[in-house]
């Protein structure tokens, strides 16, 4: 039986039994007429389809491409976290390895992103679900991605509101009539507050699904007001019609009970970060609970999101709270709650910007009351694409700072001098020196250094290039520091971002994924200061490099970087102080002989200390004279 | 007084405190005067009876942009006077003076689009003089009406209405189109495909958007109709030859195969798909909508290919999505047997039957 057909006899069912019947209004492309509402491109209808496709696809699709990749990979795992009115199962999806450690032993963090929680914002399921698609299809890309399912895990509700998802699904093109407005009204009143079919925002509870049913269309709960921080802030939240009504106590809803049981999968206590995806806009709308730290953190990478959308020509504008104010959005709970960076994340299309048409009017079409829900079918792909990079950005970010694992020198011949490595336990690393053979100035050394994450991307010509929109220093930094007895030294050592390693270079290679280690060759300056009694000196490898997203080094690996209260900890910079920016690592030391070079003269930082180094000839000399003669 | 009171009551209570967006971003309900800023509540209250107190006071900004708005509305945008020609091209600078806060955060969203309305007419008014001009072409010089087409967006809004405007096309004027239109690389090409297609039903024009080497949601939306366009046995070839391409409809042509009338659908063709790397998973679920599962065959493929990650994970995935309930029962016999090979495989379906 077509749709129709079901939908007369629904009519006419409903008018036999003495109920009202709402007028039902349908959105076109171009026809107005009294129950008409012309949006200037054509009104897209959910596509029956796994892959995704230039549309929008069914619910049944999506679900069973959701179920597909948990099935079909070991990295990904769905759990149902509730059911909704309509008893239909919620899924949540874990996107990892099977154990809850990073490659090197630790706790590894987690993250939540949520979507589909307000049924008309179709933009959303499509954008989770391409975040899914590509951690799966990427899964082995020695590099972000795989770094990411290997080191942290990551879960994803894709569609949290499914009952009113599915029905705005059941009636693509058409809605129910503003509350109040009758059959002789205006099409633009009645048109003003559409709540059922296409636009319901809501759950479905005391709903049926029948699109012409007076009664029930202003039922539901916002679940995204739904939420225990905040609760009821706004008056309309304790209106039952009201499109932004809250329930009848906090998290009421099996929804929203859901979102708490997903959050459980991360584990609750490991999360890092959340998100929810919504539409429309094209903002970041972030809560700023009372916390300096964690509102700085959140602040720059939110920042760093809108560069990242920007660079692709879509600018995603964070819009920041002021601190201790907020909504009882699901964003706001984690946000005051976990104290976790976390946003409303508000998909195209644009509105209130400058200069750019607002809503449906931003694709040509006539800019029509809520048409900024309705993208054009032909918009959907460029919008996941363009939210995959940014979406996987975060999580990079979120997963904690690159600190270094292995530091290793060789001779001009390719033998070892020196070799260094981060030894894990539980909770911490203590650094294992293998090979600690004596350097000599003037001569030519390979440093190779890895880190414990992918710090670089390519182009297609295989060239470092920043990550869409980042601004970072593409070449690790290098210096030897120290002092020989005479004064402090410092010398920078040349480094570029070609020196970074994505293949085997002359006998070395990157440790686990492309780009997390560089080489480089120097030469130890024949000007350095040495001891005048030994002939040698200690120095101070000092390393330093921003990962991909900005961040610099934890300048102390053998205290493991975490989250705890809105910020990080074990975070060291150069100075060892734990804070939220890190700083050069110079836990590796070296011993350099300065043979047939000047020694420094006293309290100056190079050059210098002729005679000495003189006596030390002629006393070596002598020494060798002896042993001739036993 | 106590307006201003009930004004400022409803600007400090719908979103407590200020925000601000970072560098040149959206404008913000707090930048706007709170006279300007409506709830919820106060426009459905006006959208009840929005004209009915105007006469005799002084109006709203809501009341005055709703007047703008049904004006501009009002306006048929085909045949404009200079005069209506004039108040659009205004309307196009109006600045808003009602707006709501959006749902979310303090974005601040205009009642009434009027510019963006206005702009609409107004390019609906070059698209009629536009058409008019082409209306001429399409009668006497179909390769020129092609080219003019595709130049641009208005071009082809034209050309749209023009073909939507006739009483009847000619079939060999319908064959000159797709012929044309077929060897065009422009993006609008499929557009007016689509656009033939639709209005026709043509056959020919249907096809020649779906063998298009463009990504388009035209094509999409074509195959969801296209039992409008071909009969059964029609659909079944064209659908199989999509399917054996593995290209992006592919997934979709799957789905709609598996509706096909059982006279000339074939069941063995979806079955041997579940061991496709690319299209099994999107068998299953074609195959899981079929009115009977072929349980025996499901179990066979699982132990006779036991290795196959593909075969194994798709052949669970029919019994997964399908709603038949020996389904769940085949499941857990499977589960009992331990015919899965793949840890993680086991430890899925293991959820799935709990």
């Amino acid at each position: 039986m077509d749709r129709v057909t079901l939908k007369s006899i629904s009519i006419a069912l409903l008018l036999s039994s003495g109920s009202a019947v709402a007028e039902v209004l349908t959105y076109t492309e171009s026809t107005n007429s009294s129950n008409e509402l012309a949006i200037g491109y054509p009104v897209p209808e959910p596509v029956d389809s796994l892959i995704a496709v230039d549309g929008f696809r069914s619910y049944d699709s999506l679900h069973s491409q959701h179920q597909s990749l948990a099935v079909g990979h070991a990295e990904v795992r769905s759990s149902i976290i509730g059911q909704t009115h309509f008893n239909r199962d919620i899924f949540a999806y874990r996107f990892g390895d099977s154990d809850t450690q990073t490659v090197d032993g630790q706790r590894e963090p987690a993250f939540l992103i949520n979507g589909g929680i307000h049924a008309r914002e179709w933009q959303s399921p499509e954008v989770v679900t391409e975040l899914m698609e590509q951690m799966v299809e990427r899964k082995s890309d020695q590099g972000m991605v795989q770094y990411l399912l290997e080191n942290t895990n990551t879960v994803i509700v894709p569609v949290l509101n499914v009952d009113g998802f599915l029905q705005t699904q059941r009636y693509p093109t058409q809605v129910t009539q503003t509350p109040g407005t009758t059959a002789s009204s205006s099409p633009s009143q009645k048109f003003a507050q559409p709540r059922d079919g296409r636009m319901r925002r809501k759950n479905m509870p005391n709903v049926d699904e029948v699109l012409s049913t007076e009664g029930d269309r202003l039922n539901g709960v916002d679940l995204n007001r739904n939420n225990e921080v905040f609760f009821g802030v706004q008056p309309d939240n304790s209106t039952p019609t009201s499109l932004i009504y809250g329930g009848t106590s906090a998290f009421s809803e099996p929804e929203t009970q859901a979102l708490l049981q997903a959050a459980q999968l991360g584990p609750r206590n490991r999360l890092r970060f959340y998100q929810d995806s919504h539409s429309f806009s094209r903002v970041l709308f972030v809560p700023q609970p009372a916390n300096s730290r964690r509102n700085a953190i959140t602040n720059s990478l939110a920042s760093k999101f809108q560069d990242a959308t920007r660079a692709q020509g879509s600018d995603y504008f964070p819009v920041i709270s002021e601190i201790g104010s907020g909504i009882p959005s699901t964003a706001d709970y984690f946000a005051y709650t976990d104290l976790i960076p976390t946003w409303t994340l508000e998909l195209e299309p644009p509105m209130g910007f400058a200069n750019e048409p607002d809503g449906g009017a931003f694709y040509g079409g006539t800019g029509a009351s809520h048409s900024g829900f309705i993208l054009p079918a032909s918009e959907i792909a460029r919008v996941r694409d363009e939210l995959a990079i940014a979406q996987l950005l975060m999580l990079y970010h979120q997963a904690g700072p690159a600190y270094v694992t292995d530091v290793v020198i060789t001779d001009s011949e390719g033998t070892e001098v020196y070799a260094a490595s981060w030894q894990s336990a539980s909770g911490s690393r203590s650094l294992s020196v293998t090979t600690d053979n004596t350097l000599s100035a003037g001569q030519q050394y390979t440093l190779y250094v890895s880190f414990n994450k992918p710090m670089r991307v390519r182009n297609s010509s295989d060239n470092v290039v920043q990550y869409s929109g980042q601004s970072v220093s593409l070449a690790p930094s290098i210096s030897l520091s120290g002092n020989g007895g005479s004064g402090d030294f410092s010398r920078t050592l040349t480094a570029s971002r070609s020196d970074w390693l994505n293949q085997e270079t002359d006998g070395f290679t990157f440790k686990r994924y492309q780009d997390d280690a560089f080489k480089t060759t120097f030469t130890i300056p024949s000007n350095i200061p040495v001891s005048s009694t030994t002939g040698t000196t200690n120095m101070n490898i000092n390393l330093n490099a921003q990962d991909l997203a900005g961040l610099s080094l934890d300048a102390n690996p053998a205290t493991v970087v975490d989250w705890a209260n809105g910020a990080w900890t074990n975070y060291e910079d150069g100075n060892g102080q734990a804070g939220d920016s890190g700083g050069p690592d110079s836990n590796y030391q070296i011993k350099v002989s300065n043979q047939g070079l000047t020694l420094s003269e006293p309290q100056s930082s190079g050059g210098g200390g002729s005679l000495n180094w003189l006596l030390l000839l002629l006393l070596s000399g002598l020494t060798v004279s002896r042993k001739r003669f036993k | 007084m106590k307006q201003l009171q009930h004004v400022l009551f409803v600007f400090v209570v719908t979103f407590p405190g200020l925000t601000y967006a970072v560098g040149k971003g959206p404008l913000l309900i707090s930048e706007l005067p709170p006279n300007q800023v409506y709830t919820e509540q106060q426009l459905t209250d006006f959208e009840k009876h929005p004209g009915t107190e105007f006469k005799g006071r002084e109006l709203s900004g809501l009341e005055k942009d709703y007047q703008l708005y049904q004006k501009a509305l009002g306006i048929a945008p085909e045949n404009l006077t200079h005069e209506q020609r004039d108040f659009l091209r205004n309307l196009t600078a109006h600045k808003p003076r009602a707006y709501k806060a959006h749902a979310e955060g303090p974005v601040a969203i205009p009642v009434y689009n009027i510019k963006a309305l206005a702009e609409h007419k107004l390019f609906k008014y070059k698209v009629a003089v536009e058409a008019s001009k082409m209306e001429t072409l399409f009668s006497s010089n179909i390769q020129q009406f092609v080219q003019q087409s595709t130049l641009n967006s208005t071009q082809v809004a034209a050309a749209r209405k023009v073909i939507q405007d006739a009483l009847s096309i000619a079939e060999v004027t319908q064959m000159q189109l797709i012929d044309a239109y077929k060897v065009d690389n422009s993006n609008y090409s499929v557009v007016m495909l689509s656009e033939l297609a639709e209005v026709t039903g043509n056959k020919d024009a249907v096809l020649a958007v779906l063998k298009k080497d463009t990504s388009d949601w035209q094509k999409n939306q074509l195959l969801n109709g296209l039992n409008q366009y071909f009969s059964a046995q029609e659909q079944q070839v064209l659908l199989q030859e999509i399917i054996e391409q593995k290209n992006k409809l592919s997934s979709q042509a799957l789905l709609i195969y598996a509706k096909l009338p059982a006279t000339v659908l074939d069941e063995s063709f979806l079955y041997e798909l579940l061991s496709d790397e690319v299209l099994g998973a999107s068998s299953a679920a074609a195959i899981s909508n079929l009115p009977g599962l072929d349980f025996n065959w499901l179990v066979d493929n699982i132990k006779n290919h036991s290795k196959s990650r593909t075969a194994v994970a798709n052949s669970l995935l029919v019994l997964r999505l399908s709603s038949n309930p020996e389904a769940k029962r085949v499941l857990h016999d499977i589960v009992a047997a331990d015919y899965i090979q793949f840890a993680d495989i086991k430890a899925e379906v293991a959820t799935w039957i709990e």
